[in-house]
């Protein structure tokens, strides 16, 4: 995890706070979701690239948490331990959809797009509007070519891209060997990287257009 | 050199988290197989462009834990929380409903009549018999009896305002008023205590004026004859010292002065 923020630097040291949500302090529980909440809520949508579904999934982590934080041994493992709650609620909520194989995993709001550009601007938040469209429509192809990976594939790629985490932490998320991991993580930015040239995102095309 | 890094190692190395010498190990393999090495920077790249996703910023919604069956998230939309807050919403609008009916003592129901509803008192409403001619006119006789019995108070009312009106308005005539002496000696006393006081703060005025600009006079008369006996004293300063000037000179000058 790199510290750039306070929030991370408070995460680092969660220790107590994790042990008063361990007897069941309501408080510590509560301030717990508000360390962690952005990650998992980042973490899932970048997993299902869907808002409604990553918040949805967000929230059920949590209170997964609460049920069974005093079933958590050691407290140095609640990060792996979180993560894996998540991972798992991804994976039900990617069965779920090819069960009943109503939407694409892949093809999310593409078509939001262009809205959301505008409403970004609308607010004024951004300086230069169609730097910012351009940005909106990358993350929406990134995230598209993360949903093509596989799931072992993308898990580990969002774990250790945009989570920091260790690969010894990935690996007790996942259940699997560190070697795993890495041949997993290997494969996955080799995959991402034949999905994006077919995408025509390449460096260049990256750093020119933006 | 039979040596090939796997993926889990070039992973570490992509990493950086191998040891000095499988590092090494690793870049003198790079080194010779060129290919390796242009997908290491492949993936490398990848790592760069996929970093351009950037963290969505999120409401965290807080969370009601109070035993371990139910768990309350508030803001943030869970689909419990909503149908939670929909059904308050109609038990608390059908509370208020019973609430107001009970309290305007509301009542709905079929009487005699028909169907009827009612606040406050059940009363019914009196039979009011067959509608006939006569019913008919009797009804606009009664009413008709009313009206103009209200319509005359009514003028009576206005009459005996107008004539009011008329006495007070008479009393308010300027034409009409006819003071009575002391009326008239208290209001001349209190001009002439008026015409008094003005007087008196005019002289009194008058005077200190008149007194400052007597003592302006003197004074500007006093300061004339010092300024003219100065003139004098300068006049004659200059003589004397004109004469002594002259004598010094001797009586040659005085002579040729004097022719």
């Amino acid at each position: 995890m790199h510290a750039e923020s306070l929030l991370d630097i408070a995460m680092l040291h969660a220790d107590t706070l994790i042990e008063k949500a361990r007897k069941g302090d309501e408080k510590a529980l509560n301030q717990l979701v508000s360390l962690w909440y952005k990650r998992i809520f980042n973490y899932v949508l970048k997993y299902c690239s869907d808002n409604d579904a990553a918040t949805e999934i967000s929230q059920k982590t949590f209170i997964a948490m609460f049920r069974n934080i005093a079933k958590l041994k050691e407290v140095d493992r609640f990060k792996p331990w979180l993560y894996r709650i998540a991972t798992n609620f991804c994976y039900e909520e990617g069965r779920r959809i090819k069960r009943d194989k109503t939407i694409s995993l892949t093809i999310t709001n593409d078509d939001n797009t262009e809205h959301q550009a505008e409403a970004g601007e609308a607010k004024g938040n951004y300086f230069n509007p169609e730097k910012n469209f351009q940005q909106l429509e990358l993350e929406q192809i990134l995230l598209s070519a993360l949903g093509e990976l596989s799931e072992d594939q993308r898990t580990v790629v969002i774990m250790k891209e945009y989570e920091g985490l260790k690969f010894t932490e990935i690996a007790e998320a996942l259940d699997a060997s560190e070697n795993t991991v890495k041949t997993r993580l290997y494969r996955g930015l080799k995959s991402l990287k034949e999905i994006l040239e077919r995408k025509n995102i390449t460096k260049e095309t990256v750093y020119y257009e933006l | 050199m039979n040596y090939k890094p796997d993926e889990a190692t070039l992973t570490a190395y992509l990493y950086e988290e191998l040891s000095k010498e499988e590092q090494i190990k690793v870049e003198s393999y790079l080194e010779a197989h060129p290919e390796a090495k242009q997908e290491l920077e492949d993936v490398r790249s990848v790592r760069k462009i996929m970093g351009k996703l950037e963290e969505k910023e999120v409401v965290t919604p807080s969370f009601v834990f109070e035993d371990s069956a139910t768990v309350v998230v508030s803001r943030g939309g869970g689909s419990f929380n909503n149908f939670l807050r929909s059904t308050m919403a109609i038990a608390a609008s059908i509370t208020l409903l019973i609430l107001t009916g009970y309290f305007t003592k509301m009542n709905i129901g079929w009487q005699e009549s028909g169907f009827q509803i009612s606040f406050d008192q059940n009363t019914v409403q009196p039979n009011v018999g067959e509608v006939s001619e006569e019913n008919i006119k009797a009804w606009m006789q009664d009413a008709l009896a009313s009206n103009n019995e209200h319509i005359i108070n009514k003028i009576n009312q206005v009459e005996d305002e107008t004539r009011q009106l008329r006495k007070n308005s008479g009393k308010n005539q300027l034409v009409n008023y006819k003071p009575d002496g002391d009326v008239i000696d208290e209001y001349v006393s209190q001009i002439k205590l008026e015409n008094r006081d003005i007087i008196l703060g005019l002289m009194e005025v008058a005077t200190r004026d008149q007194k400052k600009y007597m003592d302006d006079m003197m004074a500007d008369f006093a300061l004339f004859l010092e300024r003219q006996r100065q003139n004098d004293l300068n006049v004659i300063e200059t003589a004397i010292s004109q004469v002594a000037n002259n004598v010094e000179d001797g009586p040659d000058t005085y002579r040729t002065s004097e022719e």
